[in-house]
């Protein structure tokens, strides 16, 4: 779903055109690249960067993102990013498979801080959106089939993030969501917000055996048992098929209900 | 159990970081960014 509402101008296929109408001031709230002949909203890494490199303050994208985050932390990456289902879909491949360093995860923040930011301010260039993996997934190559005037104009950098591109696609076979977990600029700013958002998730320590098997089905590997605000966690809520878990909001205090030992008398044990 | 990091002050904190998320958009809107996004849009 959320690879086709976002992209369902399909007259921008037909007619090799980008649609131009109002929705192109809203910033969706996943990462789709509003270079895909069928994007309807714009990228919201895009408009940070574009921001950046006119030397101005992205008030307008950085209040539409705090204001998702807020709402619902890393929802839309669970539920909604087309690249996070197409790394899930890769994973379910058969093979070897390997965990993610714990320290990679800080690698996202090195990346919003860096690429999106800082060198799009001194380079006045936007270097995320040029050597993003979506970007050349959802826009760089639909326009290279469709376009031979954007043909003769491949240079260097294209097979570059082409490079990226297959890089991704292998190692999402090995790893779960590593652009996701180590890289995606935009997680990075929904998972600031995971702790404090309305959506949360809530966990039941009276019915929890700690069997772990939450942890295999999570699409990034982590436990929400020991922590149900990680900043990791995308709220897709796979884990809820255990009844030890389940959806809440910030305002409910016992969404299990009374715990079968008194806080106080489970204190003094 | 207590959650981790305290579960008395996330309402406080999510009403706080709602407020300011929202002022911060209005902002933006008001500054008539939404033309600048149109226009970058429009650009590509």
């Amino acid at each position: 779903m959320g690879a086709i509402l976002p992209n369902s101008y399909v007259q921008g296929f037909l007619t090799s055109s980008l649609y131009q109408g109002s929705l192109k001031g809203v910033c969706s709230p996943l990462l789709n690249c509003y270079a895909c002949p069928s994007a309807l909203f714009s990228c919201p890494i895009g408009t940070l960067q574009h921001f950046m490199v006119t030397g101005n303050v992205p008030y307008y994208g950085i209040g539409t993102l705090s204001v998702i985050g807020a709402s619902v932390g890393r929802m839309t990456c669970g539920t909604l990013c087309p690249f996070g289902f197409l790394q899930d879909l890769l994973y379910k491949f058969r093979g070897w498979k390997a965990s993610l360093p714990y320290w990679t995860r800080y690698l996202r923040y090195a990346v919003l801080a860096g690429l999106v930011f800082v060198i799009p301010y001194l380079t006045r260039e936007n270097w995320f959106s040029k050597l993003c993996p979506v970007g050349t997934l959802m826009g760089g190559l639909p326009w290279v089939a469709m376009n031979a005037g954007i043909r003769s104009m491949i240079r260097s950098l294209f097979w570059v993030k082409i490079a990226i591109v297959l890089f991704f696609v292998t190692t999402s076979a090995m790893v779960k969501r590593p652009f996701c977990r180590a890289i995606c600029p935009l997680g990075a700013i929904f998972s600031l917000f995971n702790k404090s958002s309305f959506v949360q998730l809530a966990w039941n320590p009276d019915s929890c055996t700690r069997c772990g098997k939450c942890q295999k089905i999570c699409p990034v590997d982590i436990r929400p048992d020991r922590n149900w605000t990680d900043p990791d966690c995308l709220r897709c809520l796979d884990c809820t098929r255990c009844p030890s878990l389940k959806l809440t909001t910030v305002f409910h205090r016992q969404p299990f209900g009374e715990p079968a030992v008194p806080a106080s008398v489970a204190r003094s044990i | 159990m207590p959650a981790p990091g305290g579960t008395r002050m996330r309402p406080i904190a999510f009403i706080v970081t709602v407020a300011g998320a929202a002022a911060i958009l209005v902002y933006g809107i008001f500054r008539e960014e939404i033309g600048e996004v149109m226009f970058n849009a429009a650009m590509l």
